[in-house]
Formats: structure tokens, C-alpha cells, sequence
């Protein structure tokens, strides 16, 4: 496996300005991401977790330039994304692909499976013609679905089966990289499992890189060999997968885990967090979590915790381990 | 092991706290195409103080159960056979002004989407003073104090600002305490849950299960939690009925559930989640998608994607055994294999 990292994000935002009237100025900032840092290497899976409302879902498109982010860094194999003209940006797009949440509104019912599997390599000018239905046809096969279903539309199909569509399209340019956002959250658990397994398999076969953006922690545990966890447009820790789970250390990682019921009668009953997520309008003051958080500091509510590796890959923004850092250590601030 | 007939009788543990039984449920809707079975021969019951889960994957008939129970099948939906009975009533032969008196007074309801249930053009206190008004028969002022001590017994703080919000105002999981405020308003025998949480972030919704948990003992309601959250169903409920393709193909205690399932659905339904398999390795899947009503087969339902299916299986319908004291299932070959 190689070292370097395929996707590096470093201190990305996104602010979105609240106006007033048709022609007002800001009125205010909503900070929906702010200062966000993490990497992927290929063949990886990083899971990106936290509540709605948390920043996941803008920093994953921003990170595609779905969204245009306000200021940071994001590098893939080594090209600045983020300064890329429309053209190098659209040759950049083969490489880094999204599947979407809903496989209902995130696909076209007015067209044919054939035409939204392939319809990226008739713009790239890649395929046509019968070299196009071939490709198609094998995509789909590759999912798990008959190459027959090409001419059907995608209002025909199972949420599973319209989620292999989904996945298909992301597939169809050879990409290297795919931001699956809450990719599996809305399909049952029979379908969830085909689906999980076949990322797996297509990620092992292709050298695949994941970001994958998710709540669901007992899905992370399953997908993802790193964890960041975000609350109101940071992340607050990262860690491996075994490390996070077993050894949490930021407050909010630990109220997160503690309140994931596990399907398990002999398991402790989750425990829950007091409180709601504040208003990204109005982010609390030094810590966003110091109003819910059990083991508030007195200094918790003025200073900004800063980032504290605590292992090579361990790392948490939080008061309770300002003394726990590894001296010297230079790492990058996302494990 | 010996066949039984499946009647909710044979399921209690106490008949004397038995609030709501259903006793073979079918509910059809009759379409263009014709009748489509989506609920077929469901028999369950709950107690007071006790809280049964409905589990099972979308479009298994869970919710179809729970709005025939509350008597809101609309149209083309109707029930063909069967007895739903509440404390003494049989109230699947009651009339629909009757079962408005039901609903809200007896049942109390609360729904997957707080923000679509809740009026978004009335403010939090008017809609709580109609359903005291119309259930209790309260003036404004006697509402108004009930409302009030209502919002404070679903714990929400600063409850006389929240009188005067509109539900926009409220967070999502605020809105669904507003919702168990409404449900809960007239203490009624029975309160059916329909994916109370599914659309809250876990924090909000271990603290949304808690507090029924918590309502649950003060008022000694039965809980009917429908679900399709395995996580959910392991924590808070004390009996699971799994159902599959419109019946139920098992119901157990939880522990026994979890520890002991005898339905090949249910097996591989629990050998599906992520967590039973090291991290990294394939999940076991179920082959296949759940068939439409239009293609349920004649016999067991799950026929089309059991691993362990029999000649008789796919035309025959298997009869419910009994696997102990109180647990049930219907299943050909594992009723043979253990016979």
C-alpha cells in the first residue's frame, strides 16, 4: 500500500452567507465547514460521521467542487483542485465520483438506466456507439444487475436496485476515488448488506479510495479502516477504526457511541446525550460542544480547543487532552 | 413440538393486563388489478406495562398493521377477516365515529415525521389545547395548564416560550416530544409507535426512547414500537414479532429472539448486520428483494429467497409452532426438522 495519500484536504470551509431582501448584504455567516483537514490514500475508506446538521455532506461536495468552498486546500494526486479552470476540472471529475443518499431523487427518471450509466463516457467522448452499450452493459453486470435493465427507467426498480444504478454511473469513468454520501442509509438491512459488500468488492478489485459519509456507526465499523468525527462544522477526532471505537477520546465521540443501540439484548442500554445540536447561526463559543458535554473545563466555553495528536494515528480537539500531546511529534493533524 | 392454532390467546402471558390483541388480521387492498393480500393471518398482542416490537423491512406490513388497528385504512385498503379487540371492545367493527373517540382517548399515536404530523400554520400550544379540548373536553384555561404540565412531562424546557412557537421553530427532536405530548395527552391503554426515531440523530433519539421508556412505567401503557432498527428492537423492547411479506414469521421475547431465532428470515435477517462478521469480511446477505405483493407466493413468502426451502414450501402455508413457552414461528422446515 502506498504511503502517500490520493486526497488531501487541508483546513477546507465552506460559509454560506445569510442575506436579507432581494438585494441585502451578508447579514450573517452560517460556517457549515470551517477549517476541515483529512486525507485518503488509495484503496482506503475514511469515514467521515457525525449528526445532521454536522458539515459532512457540504464538506464531501466541496470537496468535488459540487459546492464551491469558501477557502482551503484540497489536492488530489497532487493537483490543486481547488484552482483548476472548467476544463482540467472536468478531465479531473473522471477520477472522483459521488453516490448519493436517495437512489430516488438522485437519478433522472426521465432516462434510461443505459443512458445515466452512460452518459459520462458519451460526454468525455471516451465511448459510442456499440463500444458505449458494451461498456454499459458490463458496468452493470459488475454491479449486479442484468445488462437487459439498460433500456428500462430507473422508477422500475427496488431502492437496492436503484442504488447499484447509483453506483454503476459513479463506476463508469474508472475512478479512483468515490464519495459515498450516506450511501446505504436508506436501504434496508438485507439490501444494505448486498450493497456494502459489493463496495467492498469493487474497491478491492479497483484500488478504490472511499470517503464515506455516514451516521451510521455500526456501518463505519464494518467499512471503514479510519474515522473522522465532525460536530458543527469541525472534526473533533480522528483514529483508526479499532482505536476509535475502543479507546474514545473526545466527549462527544464517547456520547455518540454510548447512545448507538446495539442489536444485542445483553448490551448496555444506550445512553443519551443531553440537549440539542446548537444552530450553526449560532455556534457556542470555544468549544462547540462545551454546552452538552458532561466534562466541560471552566476555559471550555472561551478557547477554541486545538488540534492534539495524541498517537501517530490519534487525534482530538479537546481541552480534557491538552497535556496528553506526543511531544515533537510533527504529524499531520488527521491520523 | 406441536401445531397450534394462531390465535393471540395462546401468545399472552397474562391475559387479566391485556390491552390490544389482533387475532388472524387480514387486511387486502383492492385495486384495479385486483386484491392484493399485503397483511395476511397476523395474530399478536400486547400488555399493559409491556412493549412489543414490529419488525421488519419496508413494505413487510407493519404500518398496514398499525393503521388498521387505529382504523385509518384508507381506501383501496379494508380489512377482510379478523378481530381487533382493545381492553373489552372489538373495535375492528366499530364505526368510524366510534373509533374517533378511540383514537387520541385509547391510542395514542405518535408517527416517523414529527415535522409532517404537526400543523405548521398553528403555534405548539393551540394544537396541544385542541386535543385536550376535544378529548378532555377542557376550557382554554384548564388546556392551557394541562398544556404546560404536558410539555414538562415530556421534559421540554422553557415550556410557556414553546406555547407560542410554530413547529418550524422547534428542532426535530423538540418536535417528536411535542408529538409524544399530543399522544400521551389522554393516558391512553395503548400507544403505537410507527419508526418514532427513524428520522432523529442518535443522540435525539436515545433520549426520545428514553423518555417513552420512562412514560411507558409512569402511565402503564402498552407499547406497540413498530421499527425496522434491530439496535432498537435489542434495547427496548421486551417481545419482538418479525415480520416479513405481510406476516408475522416469528415472535419471541427479545433475549430469546436475538439468542434463539428459529425463522430463516429472521436468522439471516440478524446474520445481515454489520457487527456479526469481522470488519472488512463480506456481510452475509439474503439473495434477492422482497417481492411485491403481486408476487407473494401461495405458500411461505419467503419461499422465493430462503436457503433452506422444501418442495411443499412454496405452495403450502405453513402453520405457526410453538418453540417453548412463548415463542412462535412458521416455518415447514424447521417445525419438520425439530418435529
Amino acid at each position: 500500500m502506498s504511503t502517500a495519500a490520493l486526497l488531501e484536504v487541508r483546513d477546507l470551509a465552506k460559509h454560506f452567507a445569510l442575506r436579507r431582501g432581494l438585494l441585502g448584504r451578508p447579514s450573517g455567516w452560517i460556517k457549515a465547514v470551517d477549517g476541515v483537514s483529512f486525507h485518503v490514500r488509495e484503496g482506503e475508506t475514511l469515514a467521515l460521521v457525525g449528526e445532521s446538521g454536522c458539515g459532512k455532506t457540504t464538506t464531501g461536495r466541496a470537496v468535488l467542487r459540487l459546492i464551491e468552498p469558501s477557502s482551503g486546500s484540497v489536492t488530489f494526486d497532487g493537483q490543486e483542485l481547488l484552482k483548476l479552470n472548467a476544463g482540467d476540472l472536468q478531465r479531473m471529475r473522471r477520477d472522483i465520483q459521488i453516490v448519493f443518499q436517495d437512489p430516488y431523487s438522485s437519478l433522472n427518471p426521465r432516462m434510461t438506466v443505459g443512458n445515466i450509466v452512460g452518459e459520462a463516457l458519451r460526454v468525455h467522448g471516451i465511448a459510442r456507439g456499440a463500444e458505449l452499450n458494451e461498456r454499459v452493459a458490463h458496468i452493470l453486470e459488475r454491479v449486479g444487475l442484468s445488462p437487459d435493465f439498460r433500456h428500462r427507467y430507473a422508477h422500475e426498480f427496488s431502492g437496492g436496485q436503484r442504488q447499484r444504478v447509483g453506483i454503476a454511473r459513479a463506476l463508469a469513468m474508472a475512478p479512483r476515488f468515490i464519495v459515498c454520501d450516506e450511501a446505504v442509509s436508506a436501504l434496508d438491512v438485507s439490501i444494505q448488506a448486498q450493497v456494502i459488500n459489493l463496495l467492498k468488492d469493487l474497491q478491492d478489485e479497483y484500488r478504490l479510495a472511499y470517503l464515506f459519509i455516514t451516521h451510521d456507526l455500526n456501518v463505519v465499523r464494518h467499512i471503514a479502516q479510519r474515522v473522522a468525527v465532525m460536530y458543527l462544522g469541525r472534526i473533533v477526532e480522528t483514529a483508526g477504526t479499532d482505536e476509535l471505537f475502543d479507546n474514545p477520546r473526545h466527549p462527544y465521540t464517547r456520547a455518540l457511541l454510548a447512545a448507538n443501540p446495539l442489536p444485542d439484548p445483553s448490551s448496555p442500554r444506550p445512553r443519551a446525550l443531553r440537549g440539542d445540536v446548537p444552530s450553526p447561526l449560532t455556534p457556542p463559543p470555544g468549544c462547540a460542544f462545551h454546552p452538552r458535554c458532561a466534562e466541560a473545563l471552566a476555559h471550555c466555553d472561551r478557547q477554541t480547543p486545538t488540534w492534539i495528536q495524541i498517537a501517530r494515528r490519534h487525534g482530538v480537539a479537546c481541552h480534557l487532552h491538552q497535556n496528553t500531546s506526543r511531544q515533537g511529534d510533527d504529524e499531520i493533524p488527521d491520523g | 413440538m406441536r401445531m397450534i392454532p394462531t390465535t393471540a390467546r395462546t401468545l399472552s402471558d397474562d391475559m387479566s393486563k391485556r390491552v390490544l390483541s389482533l387475532e388472524r388480521l387480514h387486511v387486502s387492498f383492492f385495486t384495479d388489478a385486483g386484491e392484493l393480500a399485503v397483511v395476511r393471518d397476523v395474530s399478536l398482542s400486547v400488555s399493559a406495562g409491556e412493549t412489543l416490537a414490529l419488525v421488519g423491512e419496508s413494505g413487510c406490513g407493519k404500518s398496514v398493521t398499525a393503521l388498521a388497528t387505529m382504523g385509518l385504512l384508507d381506501h383501496p385498503g379494508r380489512i377482510v377477516a379478523g378481530d381487533i379487540t382493545l381492553g373489552d371492545d372489538v373495535i375492528s367493527g366499530f364505526s368510524e365515529p366510534q373509533m374517533r373517540k378511540v383514537r387520541g382517548a385509547r391510542i395514542g399515536m405518535i408517527f416517523q415525521e414529527p415535522m409532517t404530523s404537526l400543523n405548521p400554520v398553528f403555534t405548539i400550544g393551540r394544537q396541544l389545547a385542541e386535543v385536550l379540548r376535544l378529548h378532555r373536553g377542557h376550557d382554554d384555561r384548564a388546556a392551557r395548564l394541562a398544556s404546560l404540565a404536558l410539555l414538562e412531562r415530556v421534559r421540554i424546557p422553557a415550556a410557556l416560550e414553546r406555547l407560542r412557537q410554530y413547529p418550524h421553530e422547534l428542532s426535530g427532536g423538540m418536535k417528536q416530544r411535542i408529538m409524544i405530548a399530543m399522544a400521551i395527552a389522554c393516558e391512553p391503554q395503548l400507544l403505537i409507535a410507527d419508526e418514532p426515531t427513524t428520522a432523529l440523530d442518535v443522540t435525539i433519539q436515545a433520549q426520545i426512547l428514553e423518555l417513552l421508556d420512562e412514560l411507558q412505567k409512569d402511565l402503564g401503557m402498552a407499547v406497540i414500537l413498530i421499527t425496522h432498527n434491530l439496535g432498537v428492537v435489542a434495547q427496548y423492547a421486551q417481545r419482538v414479532a418479525v415480520m416479513y411479506a405481510g406476516e408475522i414469521v416469528e415472535q419471541a421475547p427479545v433475549t430469546e429472539l436475538f439468542a434463539d431465532p428459529r425463522h430463516p428470515y429472521t436468522q439471516a435477517l440478524l446474520q445481515s448486520l454489520p457487527g456479526t462478521v469481522d470488519p472488512g469480511r463480506q456481510l452475509n446477505v439474503i439473495q434477492g428483494t422482497v417481492p411485491t405483493p403481486r408476487e407473494f407466493p401461495a405458500g411461505c413468502r419467503f419461499a422465493t429467497r430462503c436457503g433452506e426451502v422444501l418442495s411443499r414450501c412454496a405452495s403450502d402455508v405453513p402453520p405457526a409452532s410453538r418453540h417453548g413457552g412463548n415463542h412462535v414461528f412458521s416455518c415447514w422446515q424447521r417445525m419438520e426438522s425439530t418435529s
